[in-house]
């Protein structure tokens, strides 16, 4: 009798709690917080992956939206785009989820909107209509490029209900192929194109078998490339090239160093070279690093790779006694024994290991790298690191 | 209203009314409420009444009343009532003392005003779940029918919002 008395109330308790699923919304109360937190202004809604203003697109289709939101003093401050309360004004049209994905469901116009605290966003207008690519637009960007400087150019799809669109697949190419290289843009539908070879040369996008075309010319502007002289490293080390073009009417010269082609024309077993002209030190000996500009510009420098570097030394030693406020220039140099001719202070990275940097602070910025500072009494490390190699200090604030 | 009828079903399906046995409960205490690193304290005042339908075993039915604010930055926040039916499981008594649980469903209403410059903004919202309580009650040595209590309870609600307290209170046995 007790054990059904007892099943009973069991069974009771638990419909009640099974009928009792959570209900209420928490970012009634989060919100306000969030955005008196960030001291939110205004809000803003855009698609993830276009620059548009508004957007067509096919019914079931799924697009993505996110929210850029700015403080009181007009500085962009990070807000997250999901678990938002997206709304649209038409549900019977288009529906759009906590996440902010839209899908539209059938052919209208809505309005997405979405509210965070009190912070509105504008909307932002969907046409929801069906489509099919009838032809590529037209491609947007200059018509004139200077050899190994870069520009960027985007095209979109015309579709059969006449609406522009972004396309979600654009294949690039250029004719002739070796008058240039093609990167990809960072958004839906762009490219980015850096010309090598003067002349004439036409830029294709192509998407569902579609394609449109746009000649362009590329001047011969660029007179020389300047590379740096007299260079050395370890083998165990790296050095950043930097590739310098000089073009005609222009007074200073421009970094091309991510758009001209580098390659070691000799010395391959004693150096490599990236496709951002990042040289890796391999073996002792010398190596000459080439950056090109198309076929007929390009600059060689030669370099010196010198033994690996397996130690630093400290001048003085690597304990330091310092009294709060005292400053002192911590210096190193390669080798077992500090040679001021191998000191390398300024090319080390310094900083204060673990996350306490309230005993001493150490400069990590040129002309004063190496340092520290004594701010409060206490023990701290503090780590100096050049080509893989690292020396610490024992910093005592007293 | 479907809870309710829960407890009405429950409680006809005892044919033994004549064992049963009435209590009433008082409790003042503080809850606990946090979100966005944002941590509260509002008092609150609560009162129940249930049946015991066997020994140790009570289904029970509460009420608390939100007694003050609590104050965090810019934010107040109250939670202003809450009800709800609950279920009693009670230990055997040892030395006076008996811990309890308490299994049940319960909505409240949580006020949070935003202290603004020259204003207030006031965001409302209800929720339900189920509740939890876990309790000691100490029998008084010259009111047997009467018990201290000292008891934790939960409110279930989805993250990041947390809502519990602690509440000490008097629980009396009426025949």
């Amino acid at each position: 009798m007790k054990l059904n008395s007892l099943v009973r109330v069991s069974f009771f308790a638990l419909v009640v709690m099974a009928l009792s699923g959570c209900e209420g919304d928490v970012r009634d109360l989060t919100e306000p917080v969030e955005a008196n937190q960030l001291n939110l202004s205004t809000l803003s809604i855009a698609p993830l992956s276009s620059s548009r203003t508004s957007l067509t697109v096919n019914p079931d289709e799924a697009i993505a939206f996110t929210l850029a939101g700015t403080d009181g003093s007009g500085q962009s401050v990070d807000i997250a785009s999901t678990n938002r309360r997206w709304s649209v004004s038409d549900n019977n049209i288009a529906t759009i989820s906590d996440d902010g994905i839209f899908r539209g469901t059938q052919e209208g116009v809505v309005d997405i909107s979405v509210l965070v605290g009190e912070v509105r966003a504008p909307p932002f207008t969907v046409n929801v209509s069906f489509g099919t690519l009838d032809r590529i637009g037209e491609i947007v960007g200059s018509e004139e490029l200077q050899p190994c400087l870069a520009q960027t150019y985007s095209t979109e799809g015309i579709f059969t209900d006449g609406s522009p669109r972004d396309l979600d697949s654009v294949s690039w190419s250029i004719e002739p192929t070796e008058s240039g290289t093609l990167t990809e843009g960072t958004e839906s539908g762009s490219i980015i194109l850096s010309g090598t070879t003067s002349g004439p040369i036409t830029l294709i996008a192509t998407s569902d078998n579609l394609s449109g075309s746009k000649v362009l010319t590329i001047d011969d502007s660029l007179e020389t490339i300047g590379l740096a002289n007299g260079l050395s490293l370890a083998a165990n080390a790296t050095l950043q090239l930097v590739a310098q073009g000089n073009y005609a009417n222009e007074s200073s010269p421009r970094d091309i160093t991510n758009a001209v082609a580098w390659s070691i024309t000799q010395g391959s077993d004693q150096a490599a070279v990236d496709d951002a002209g990042l040289v890796s030190g391999i073996a002792e000996g010398s190596a000459a690093v080439q950056a090109a500009c198309g076929a007929d510009i390009n600059a060689v420098t030669n370099l010196t790779i010198t033994a690996q570097i397996t130690q630093l030394v400290a001048d003085g030693g690597t304990d330091i006694d310092l009294s709060v406020g005292q400053l002192e220039q911590l210096r190193i140099s390669t080798g077992t024994v500090y040679d001021e001719d191998e000191d390398v202070t300024e090319l080390a990275s310094w900083g204060v290991v673990g996350i306490d940097n309230t005993i001493a602070s150490v400069s990590n910025v040129s002309s004063t790298r190496g340092q520290v500072t004594g701010l409060t009494r206490g023990e701290v490390i503090v780590r100096a690191s050049y080509n893989n190699v690292s020396i610490n200090f024992t910093i005592d604030v007293n | 209203m479907r809870w309710l009828l829960t407890l009405l079903l429950t409680l006809s399906s005892f044919s033994v009314a004549a064992e049963s046995q009435f209590y009433g409960e008082f409790q003042l205490g503080v809850h606990g409420v946090q979100h966005s690193d944002l941590d509260f304290h509002p008092g609150f005042a609560s009162g129940s009444v249930g049946m015991y339908v066997r020994r140790h075993i009570g289904v029970e039915l509460f009420y608390d009343r939100g007694t003050s604010k609590a104050r965090e930055d810019d934010f107040d926040i109250k939670v202003t009532e809450a009800s709800g039916i609950a279920a009693r499981f009670e230990s055997p008594e040892q030395r006076g003392v008996q811990a309890y649980i308490l299994l049940g469903y319960v909505t409240y209403s949580i006020d949070q005003y935003e202290n603004l410059l020259n204003s207030r903004r006031l965001a409302q919202e209800n929720f339900s779940g189920a509740r939890v309580s876990l309790g000691l009650a100490k029998t008084l040595q010259r009111y047997r029918q009467a018990q201290l209590v000292f008891e934790y309870r939960n409110y279930d609600v989805d993250a990041p919002l947390n809502v519990d307290g602690f509440g000490l209170g008097i629980r009396v046995k009426l025949r």
